[in-house]
């Protein structure tokens, strides 16, 4: 690799944050391979009408989904912070220690970051597998029956639709065509759909993080219920045959 | 979120809870590990996982 490759390389694909040493990228990015590789190893297939969000549709679309969950503003704020520590909050650009730079933002691999907005079609494309598979564990026996495992898949899907529609390019969506929000050229802007996403917007990083975490959770609670633990109450039975 | 833990708390807290959930399933599987303890890590690991979100 001639000198001028490598210099373009480093100096144009790679930023400053993959080219430092920081226990924390390499640390994270061994969890990712470990947790694909968890994924992979120990598939999960449907169990008494429950399917595991993870393979939900296909687990083939994990990396799509991956994507879309790396490029959402919420993580960025957080990898940034956390595990590149640079920029440690919006009015610290420059880091205080001797390797201080300035926060080079989308440079280099991170210009994937923009694709963020691509990546929320295939997110909403998604949402709908999650309610049929609610549907599915409800009338898995022939009859209207609500398990606690049900109600977890109802609600894991009701928070993923929320983080996804709650997404910064959903915003940009529902807001088009408006140049000024709350001014007075856009009147109709208090009372439209956009306002409304622009409230689940201001918790966008609560919902990133609350689906996330519900996602793992119904993920281990399926496992426990194949483990054999009793935990899966059934709370409704209404015998209309379905 | 909410500001409950140090903020230097969050990545280490991440990261033990993930590799924790993440490693008993491979040494369950590979180093048989019984089930009882790999149940136990799993849960430890989760609410660590958990707990790495309530820092800013």
């Amino acid at each position: 690799m001639g000198t001028n490759t490598k210099g373009y390389i480093t100096a144009r694909l790679l930023p400053p944050e993959f080219l430092e040493a920081n226990w924390r990228l390499w640390s994270f990015l061994l969890l990712l391979l470990l947790g694909i590789a968890a994924l992979v190893e120990f598939p999960l297939a449907p169990f008494n009408g429950y399917t595991d969000p993870f393979y939900s549709p296909t687990v083939i679309i994990l990396p799509l989904i991956g994507a879309f969950r790396l490029s959402c503003y919420a993580f960025r704020k957080d990898y940034h912070r956390h595990l590149f520590r640079h920029p440690e909050n919006c009015a610290l650009d420059e880091r205080g220690d001797a390797k201080s730079r300035a926060y080079s933002g989308e440079t280099g691999l991170f210009r994937i970051e923009n694709l963020h907005r691509y990546f929320v079609y295939l997110a909403i494309a998604v949402i709908p597998f999650f309610f049929y598979d609610f549907l599915a564990s409800v009338t898995y026996s022939g009859f209207f029956t609500l398990r606690f495992g049900s109600v977890l898949l109802l609600l894991d899907s009701v928070m993923i639709t929320l983080y996804v529609f709650s997404c910064h390019s959903v915003r940009h969506l529902a807001g088009g065509g408006l140049k000024c929000y709350g001014c007075a050229f856009a009147p109709k802007q208090g009372r439209s759909i956009s306002s409304l996403q622009s409230y689940f917007n201001m918790h966008h990083e609560a919902l990133a993080w609350s689906s996330l975490i519900l996602v793992i959770f119904v993920d281990l609670y399926l496992r426990a219920l194949i483990a054999g633990w009793p935990i899966d109450a059934t709370l409704i039975t209404l015998h209309v045959v379905l | 979120m909410a500001k409950i833990l140090p903020a230097r708390l969050r990545y280490p807290l991440f990261f033990s809870g993930l590799l924790m959930m993440e490693i008993s399933g491979f040494l369950l599987k590979y180093a048989h590990l019984s089930a009882g303890y790999s149940e136990i890590t799993v849960t430890l690991g989760f609410l660590l996982f958990v707990a790495s979100v309530l820092v800013p």
